[in-house]
C-alpha cells in the first residue's frame, strides 16, 4: 500500500495525517525514548507507537504513568489490540513520509546503528503552540511522549513488537 | 513440537554470565560429584517457570547468583524468562524479565530490568505450551473450578532426588497440600481425555438450561393465571352494579355466566351520547381551544428542534475543520522550509510518490482556514431563528395553562357537569379495572404458546448432556490409562523389576503405580526394595511423555531426573563416575536403567529427557550424551564467583 501524491489524497484525510503532524509526533516520541533509554530509537517503534497514538480508543486506554509494565497493561487491555495490526499496517506510508519529511528539514537522523535520533534543527511542541491545538491533537502529543518513556522501559524490540502481536 | 529447554544462563553479581546448553529433544546427561550444583537445576527451572518461591538451596548458588536465566524454545518460537535471585534468607522475588524472539546471545546484564510480574509470567508460559482455555468442574461442587496451567503440566515433567525413590509418592510435589487433588483434576485434561471443546459444551449447556428453567417458570406463571377465583369476580361484579354498567339484578352464582356479564361491561361505550349528556357550550368550546393549541405547540417544537439539529451539524462541521486546521498547524514547528522532494533522504533513490513540500502544506492550511471563517459567519442567523421559536413555544405554553384553568374552573361551575364528570370517570376506572382482570383470565392471542419453545429447549439440553457425558470422559480416560499402563509393562521388560512381568496399572484415584499379580493387587507402597521404587517411577513418566507426545498434548517436552541411579550406586561409593567398584548385580541395574532411558529418548522424536545423576557410563551414546561433567573443580557456578570463600 502506498500514498497518493499530496494533490490527489483526499483532503480529510491529507490533513488529518499530514506529515508535518506525524513527524511532529515521530520526533516526540523520539526524544522521550532516547532520553529514557540513553541510545537511539530502533527504526521500527514509531511504526508501531504512531498507530497507537493517533487512535482515540487506543489512547484513552494507556496507563497514566509508565509504572505499569507494557504486558501488565496489555493483558487488563486485549481489546486494544483490536485492528491494531491493520491500522498499522494502513499508517505504514503516512509514518514513512512522516520520517522523510522531517530528514529533509534536519528535524531527525539516521544514527550510526540505524536508529532514529533528534536532527540538527529539531521540531518540539512548546506549551505556547499546544495551547492553539484541539484536545485530540494535544491528547496525541502526549500519548506519544508517554509511550517513548513507556517503550524505553518495556525490553527489546522484538519484546514490544510481540506484546503488540506483531511477530518478530 | 513442544516446549524444550535450549540453556540455563547465570548472572553472577557483577554480569558474568554462565550459559549450560541443552540439546533438545534427547538424552542429555549431567554426571558429577556430590555438591556441585545438580540438583539446583531443576529448583531454577521450576522457579524460571513461574514457581512461587524459589526452593534453590542456601548456599553458594544463592550467595552469588544474581539472576536465573533460562531459555525456551517451542516450535521454533523462543523465549528468555530471567527471575531475581531473592538472594539468601528469602524465597520469592518479584522481578522478572522476559524476552521474545531468537537471538545469537543472552540478554545483557544490563538488560535485565522488571518487566513482568509472576501472574503474567504463568499466564505467558500457559498459553506458550499451547493449554488453550479449559476448567476442570468438580462434580461435588464444593471446590472452585480449576484451570489448567504450566504449573499442573509441571508435575509430570520432574523428579526430585527424593521424589524418584520414594514409594508413597509418585508424583512431582505430591506430598504438599492441595496438589495430589490439582494432579488429579487437571490429569484428565494432560491425557486429553476431556478436551477445550468439553469445556464450551459445558457452558453451552448451562446455558441452555437456564433457558429452559426460564421457559418453565413463564408457562407455570401462565397456568395461574388462568386459575379463575370466584370470589374475585363478584367483587367486579359488585363495582360494576355501583356504576351502573351490570345489571343490578344479577347474581354470580356460574363462572361462566358471570365471565360473560363482565365481559359485556368491559365493552361498554363510555363516550356515546347516552352515556355522557352535553356538558354546555362552555366547556366544549374551551376544549377544542385547548386541543388547537396543543398541535401548535407540537409544530413549534418539533421546528425548534430541527433547527438545533441543522446547527449542531454545523458545528460538526466546523469542529472537523478546525481539528484539520490545527493538525496542519504543526508546519509552523519547522524552522528549515523544504520543497517537494523526489528523492529518499536515507538511500537518495527515487521515490514514486514524492514528499510533499512545506508549500503544500501551508496551502491546506489555508484552505480549510478560509472554510472555518465561512460557516462562523453563517452561524449566527440560524442561532437567532432558534431563540425566536423558543420564544414562541413559551408563549403557547403559557396560553395552554391559561386554557386548562379556565377550563376547569367552566367545569366546577357547573355542579351538575361535575357530578356527571366524577360518574364518567369512576366508570372508566371500573371497565378499565374488569378489562386488566379479563385479560388475565383469557391470555389475548399475542401471548405466545410456550409448549413448543419448552420442547425444544428440553431436546437441547438432552442432546448437549448426550455429548458431553461425562461416562464418556471418564471411559476415555480409562482407556488411554490402560494405553499408557502397557506400555509401561513394554518398557519394563528391559529392566530386572520385581513384578515387572505382571500387568502395570496406572491408578489416577490413588496416585500410584499397581501391579496385578495373581496374589492381587499390589500397589507401589507395598513392593519392596528402593530399585523398583525408582524404577516404576522411571517407567511412569516415561510412559506418561510416550504418550504426551504422541497425542501431541501441551506438556514441556521436558523431563528431569535426579538420580536415577541412587539405589544401587549411592553418592558415597562414587568413584569419578565409573560403574567398577560395584557388584555385578549393580552394575547391570544401573546399566539397564540408563539403557531404557536411551532407547526411550530414541524412540520418541521430541523428548529432552535431562538425568542428573553419579554415574558415568563407558558406552559411546552415554559420551555423546553427557552436557557437562562436574569433577575437578567444575561446579555450576564458577567458584571465583563466590564473594566468601569458605
Amino acid at each position: 500500500m502506498s500514498l497518493a501524491p499530496w494533490a490527489k489524497r483526499t483532503p480529510e484525510e491529507a490533513n488529518l495525517f499530514n506529515p508535518a503532524l506525524l513527524g511532529l509526533l515521530a520526533s516526540e516520541f523520539i526524544k522521550e525514548f532516547s532520553k529514557a533509554k540513553g541510545a537511539p530509537c530502533p527504526f521500527a517503534l514509531p511504526f508501531c507507537a504512531l498507530p497507537i497514538a493517533l487512535h482515540c480508543k487506543t489512547r484513552a486506554s494507556l496507563p497514566a504513568t509508565t509504572v505499569t509494565s507494557l504486558y501488565t497493561w496489555r493483558e487488563r487491555n486485549p481489546e486494544a489490540l483490536v485492528g491494531y495490526a491493520d491500522r498499522a499496517k494502513s499508517l505504514r506510508p503516512a509514518v514513512q513520509e512522516a520520517i522523510r519529511f522531517c530528514m529533509d528539514r534536519g528535524a531527525l537522523e539516521v544514527a550510526s546503528d540505524g536508529g532514529l535520533k533528534l536532527g540538527k534543527v529539531p521540531v518540539s511542541a512548546t506549551k505556547k503552540f499546544e495551547f492553539t491545538l484541539t484536545r485530540d491533537a494535544q491528547e496525541c502529543i502526549s500519548a506519544a511522549r508517554l509511550l517513548g518513556r513507556w517503550f524505553a522501559k518495556a525490553g527489546t524490540t522484538s519484546t514490544i513488537l510481540a506484546a503488540w502481536g506483531i511477530k518478530p | 513440537m513442544s516446549m524444550t529447554i535450549k540453556q540455563i544462563v547465570l548472572y553472577s553479581h557483577t554480569g558474568e554470565q554462565r550459559p549450560l546448553l541443552f540439546k533438545s529433544s534427547c538424552l542429555n546427561v549431567i554426571t558429577g560429584d556430590s555438591k556441585t550444583g545438580k540438583s539446583a537445576i531443576i529448583d531454577i527451572i521450576d522457579y524460571c517457570l513461574g514457581r512461587g518461591s524459589c526452593n534453590v538451596a542456601e548456599g553458594v548458588i544463592r550467595r552469588s547468583v544474581s539472576w536465573f536465566g533460562l531459555e525456551v524454545e517451542n516450535d521454533g518460537s523462543a523465549l528468555f524468562i530471567a527471575r531475581k535471585n531473592p538472594g539468601p534468607g528469602t524465597d520469592a522475588g518479584s522481578e522478572i524479565y522476559v524476552r521474545r524472539g531468537s537471538f545469537d546471545a543472552p540478554p545483557e546484564f544490563a538488560d535485565l530490568a522488571r518487566n513482568l510480574s509472576e501472574g503474567e509470567l504463568v499466564s505467558l508460559l500457559t498459553r506458550f505450551i499451547g493449554i488453550s482455555e479449559n476448567e476442570h468442574r468438580p462434580q461435588s461442587g464444593t471446590r472452585l473450578p480449576l484451570e489448567a496451567t504450566i504449573r499442573h503440566a509441571l508435575f509430570l515433567c520432574f523428579q526430585k532426588q527424593d521424589e524418584i525413590d520414594n514409594r508413597d509418592r509418585l508424583f512431582h510435589r505430591q506430598g504438599d497440600q492441595f496438589i495430589p487433588q490439582a494432579i488429579k483434576d487437571t490429569f484428565p485434561y494432560f491425557l486429553g481425555a476431556v478436551d477445550e471443546e468439553h469445556f464450551l459444551k459445558q457452558h453451552e449447556l448451562d446455558t441452555a438450561r437456564e433457558a429452559l428453567r426460564e421457559l418453565e417458570q413463564r408457562a407455570s406463571r401462565q397456568q395461574e393465571q388462568r386459575n379463575i377465583d370466584l370470589g374475585r369476580a363478584r367483587r367486579f361484579v359488585n363495582d360494576g352494579k355501583r356504576v351502573g354498567i351490570v345489571p343490578q339484578d344479577f347474581e354470580p352464582a356460574q363462572v361462566d355466566a358471570t365471565i360473560r356479564v363482565l365481559t359485556a361491561a368491559s365493552q361498554v361505550e363510555l363516550s356515546n351520547a347516552a352515556a355522557l349528556p352535553d356538558f354546555g357550550d362552555t366547556i366544549n368550546r374551551l376544549r377544542d381551544e385547548q386541543s388547537t393549541l396543543r398541535e401548535t405547540l407540537y409544530r413549534v417544537t418539533e421546528d425548534a428542534r430541527t433547527a438545533r439539529l441543522l446547527f449542531s451539524e454545523r458545528s460538526a462541521f466546523s469542529r472537523e475543520v478546525s481539528e484539520q486546521r490545527s493538525r496542519l498547524s504543526s508546519i509552523g514547528l519547522y524552522r528549515n522550509e523544504a520543497d517537494e522532494r523526489e528523492v529518499c533522504p536515507v538511500c537518495d533513490s527515487p521515490l514514486t510518490v514524492p514528499t510533499p513540500g512545506t508549500s503544500h502544506i501551508r496551502a491546506a492550511l489555508a484552505n480549510v482556514s478560509t472554510q472555518l471563517q465561512a460557516v462562523e459567519i453563517e452561524q449566527p442567523h440560524l442561532q437567532r431563528h432558534i431563540e425566536e421559536l423558543e420564544a414562541k413555544k413559551l408563549q403557547l405554553e403559557k396560553e395552554l395553562v391559561d386554557a386548562q384553568t379556565a377550563l376547569v374552573r367552566a367545569i366546577a361551575e357547573d355542579e351538575r357537569a361535575r357530578a356527571q364528570h366524577d360518574a364518567l370517570l369512576e366508570r372508566a376506572r371500573v371497565v378499565g379495572r374488569i378489562g386488566t382482570y379479563l385479560d388475565g383470565l383469557h391470555p389475548d392471542q399475542t401471548e405466545q404458546d410456550l409448549t413448543p419453545l419448552i420442547e425444544a429447549a428440553r431436546r437441547r439440553v438432552e442432546g448437549l448432556e448426550a455429548a458431553i457425558n461425562a461416562d464418556d470422559a471418564a471411559q476415555r480416560l480409562d482407556t488411554y490409562l490402560n494405553i499408557i499402563s502397557k506400555q509401561m509393562s513394554e518398557f519394563a521388560k528391559g529392566l530386572d523389576l520385581e513384578h515387572s512381568g505382571s500387568e502395570l496399572r496406572l491408578d489416577l484415584k490413588k496416585l500410584t503405580v499397581v501391579a496385578d499379580t495373581e496374589d492381587g493387587p499390589i500397589p507401589l507402597n507395598r513392593m519392596g526394595s528402593g530399585e523398583n521404587w525408582v524404577g516404576y517411577h522411571v517407567l511412569t513418566y516415561l510412559a506418561l511423555h510416550w504418550w504426551f507426545r504422541r497425542r501431541k498434548r501441551p506438556v514441556p517436552g521436558i523431563l528431569i531426573f535426579d538420580q536415577p541411579s541412587q539405589a544401587h550406586y549411592p553418592a558415597d561409593r562414587d568413584q569419578e563416575g565409573s560403574l567398577d567398584p560395584l557388584e555385578d548385580k549393580d552394575r547391570h541395574a544401573v546399566q539397564a536403567l540408563f539403557e531404557l532411558m536411551h532407547a526411550a529418548c530414541s524412540e520418541m522424536e521430541d523428548l529432552q529427557l535431562i538425568v542428573l545423576d553419579h554415574a558415568h557410563l563407558t558406552d559411546p551414546w552415554f559420551e555423546d550424551a553427557i552436557v557437562e561433567e562436574w569433577r575437578r573443580g567444575r561446579f555450576l557456578v564458577p567458584p571465583h564467583w563466590d564473594s566468601r570463600p569458605n
